[in-house]
């Protein structure tokens, strides 16, 4: 992926966002009676975004030019953004999106317990000691703190029916 | 006399048993998160919001901006220890603090880092507690078009938040008006954008916004990256040498003072008063060489300007309810979480609630420098814990944090979406903090612009006689066109002299 291709592709989806802010205020009214309506403000704020979406693809395709206008061997040092492998980051992601789908089956302190496990264990290859005692630990803390302390009405989960019984 | 009588009221409110103990905890957490690499100061008041809800407002407020400058002090540890800033406000901090701790004074540095703090705070806060009701009594005159106006000008100052690009920071500010339009109108009562989802009706709540796009696209961007290995330097010598203090005591002076304005400015904040001050004082230097290789006064500016300019973050945040920062940005929802509107009126109406905050700044400052005095190397090796291990419980708090808003899950299914869209935003240099001042700060602007429509018979004419509106207006065109107008002039100028040179 060339340097500036991702800016197109936020600029893209900004534009797009914008549009359909703006198109979709159209059916609230944006003038009502001479004043200003209900769709006023999304038809603003879309048409802002979509303006400033552009400027971002303006830019990018600004910083391209001068790229190529530059010598051979010249090379421009980076201003910040560190790349980030992404293949964890996917992973960590997806883990916590089944640790919040086990939230009403499993309760919020068991699901958010073995993630903490799982991460520690398997993603950080920490070793499934040091992952069971942080999950189990992580998972006894937050109840303490949250359930007990705060008394934060969290999801139980299967132990809500178990105690019912 | 009557503002003495506001400010013995403030102290005696802050100074209750109760918020002296949030005020405490507020600081030690704040230390404690902003020694973590990655997590700054709006990420900890963001993950801890949702569980002060049940506090008193004036103990949550006290507790939260304890957060907010307690992470500025644990930010400059991490940076002269490790040389990681833990916040950008602190980056100028690595420069000359992490060559004093190569060289064994990493002692004297943060010494000279939390007296420095205290006594710029001190500055600053007397600034503050003459100057809020200043800015509170010219903006009491303040109608509809003023109100859009300054909402503007407060949208305008978010580029300051940003990173490189200024049309990546305005975008931002535009995503999240738009996402501020989500919901049933005050107005009219018609559901916008809600596609059928009772969910939607009440809008998209900025704290679950605010957990998703700072604590937990944080800590993904963080994911993989850990951290450095702390130096081993000893503390047996905390004490500052006669010429440390001497050559210290004028760059903080004048760190504070800058700091505080550069603060009060919407957008400009810590970050460009640190960097200010350290090239104020190595200008001033008679020695400016030895800037860059361990100068005491390289630590002492900086963290005197970033501490002031927290302060000063607060005046149009009280006063005027346009946030310094993008901590106060997240602070503001705060206020609002509270059903307090800050502005001219919050003055008027909660006198003991603004000064007891302000009191508890003075407070907590005091804390800060007897806790970190002492017990800096304590808090330093909090620096050898593995982010590896770190990670996971800040996932299970920012998440408990997004269910507690609201008790349902909703709030975590917003905070895991937002967490996706932040990481990416993070990636390709998208700023959050404007996403968040566009969605607290879209009703209010929406608000007023309706009733200045009404005002002007649906013209917006009417801003042509509001000079306080024009005038807020021009400050805001020149922020965003300033640098560029102020780019082709000097283009201009370039291209003259080679044809005059020719």
């Amino acid at each position: 992926m060339k340097e500036e291709t991702p800016d197109f592709i936020g600029s893209g989806l900004l534009v797009a966002l914008g549009a359909a802010f703006a198109l979709g205020s159209l059916q609230y009214g944006v003038i009502e009676g001479g004043r200003i309506g209900p769709g006023f403000m999304p038809f603003l704020s879309g048409v802002l975004l979509a303006f400033f979406g552009t400027l971002i693809a303006v830019e990018a395709a600004v910083r391209r030019v001068r790229r190529r206008e530059r010598p051979a061997g010249v090379t421009e040092i980076s201003r910040g953004r560190q790349e980030v492998p992404s293949g964890p980051v996917a992973t960590v992601f997806g883990l916590t999106l089944v640790a919040i789908l086990l939230i009403p089956v499993l309760g919020f302190f068991l699901s958010f317990g073995l993630l903490i496990a799982v991460l520690v264990a398997f993603v950080e290859r920490e070793g499934w000691r040091l992952g069971l005692t942080m999950g189990v630990g992580g998972a006894v803390f937050a109840w303490l703190v949250f359930a007990q302390l705060l008394n934060i009405p969290v999801p139980r989960g299967i132990f809500e029916t178990l105690m019912r019984i | 006399m009557e503002l003495w009588s506001q400010i013995i009221d403030g102290f005696q409110a802050a100074l209750t048993p109760t918020n002296l103990a949030y005020c405490f905890i507020g600081v030690l957490l704040g230390t404690v998160i902003g020694l973590l690499p990655g997590l700054g100061s709006a990420t900890g008041v963001a993950i801890l919001l949702p569980l002060t809800l049940m506090l008193d407002p004036l103990t949550a407020l006290i507790m939260l901006a304890g957060i907010y400058y307690g992470t500025q002090y644990g930010a400059t540890i991490s940076s002269v220890l490790v040389s990681t800033p833990g916040d950008s406000a602190t980056v100028v901090t690595t420069i000359d603090g992490y060559q004093l701790a190569r060289q064994g004074r990493a002692g004297p540095a943060l010494a000279i880092a939390a007296i420095a703090s205290f006594l710029a705070g001190t500055i600053s806060i007397l600034l503050l507690m003459t100057l809020a009701p200043v800015f509170a009594g010219f903006a009491l005159n303040f109608g509809p078009p003023e109100t859009v106006a300054l909402v503007t000008l407060g949208l305008a100052g978010v580029i300051g938040f940003t990173g490189t690009s200024r049309a990546k920071g305005l975008a931002m500010g535009a995503l999240g008006l738009a996402i501020a339009t989500v919901g049933i109108d005050a107005q009219t009562g018609i559901a916008r954008f809600t596609f059928g989802q009772v969910e939607l009706l009440g809008g998209i709540g900025f704290l679950a916004v605010i957990i998703g796009l700072f604590a937990v696209a944080e800590v993904m961007s963080q994911v993989s990256r850990g951290g450095g290995e702390p130096i081993r330097t000893r503390f047996r010598d905390m004490l500052l040498s006669r010429e440390d203090w001497r050559r210290s005591r004028m760059p903080i002076v004048r760190g504070g003072i800058v700091g505080f304005f550069l603060g009060v400015l919407p957008g400009a904040g810590a970050t460009l008063a640190s960097f200010l001050s350290y090239d104020i004082e190595r200008r001033l230097s008679k020695r400016p060489e030895r800037f860059g290789k361990g100068a005491m006064e390289g630590v002492a500016a900086p963290e005197a300007a970033n501490n002031a300019a927290v302060n000063g973050a607060f005046v149009p945040t009280l006063t005027l309810g346009i946030p310094g920062s993008g901590t106060t940005a997240v602070l503001l929802g705060a206020f609002l979480l509270f059903g307090l509107q800050p502005g001219p009126l919050l003055l008027e109406q909660q006198p003991e609630l603004v000064w007891g905050l302000i009191a508890s700044f003075y407070i907590g400052n005091l804390i800060l420098l007897l806790l970190n005095l002492p017990l800096a190397p304590a808090f330093a090796s909090i620096l050898r814990l593995r982010y590896t291990l770190l990670y996971p419980f800040i996932l299970l708090l920012a998440f408990i944090g997004a269910y507690a808003i609201e008790n349902r899950l909703w709030g975590v299914w917003m905070a895991f979406a937002f967490g996706v869209i932040g990481y990416f935003m993070k990636r390709y240099g998208y700023p959050a903090a404007p996403v968040i001042l566009g969605l607290i700060l879209g009703g209010l602007f929406e608000q007023s612009l309706e009733q200045t429509s009404s005002m002007g018979g649906g013209s917006f004419a009417i801003f042509l006689e509001r000079p306080i509106a024009l005038a807020l207006f021009a400050l805001a065109g020149l922020i965003i066109l300033g640098p560029f107008v102020a780019r082709g002039v000097k283009a201009l100028a370039g291209k003259a002299t080679a044809r005059v040179q020719q």
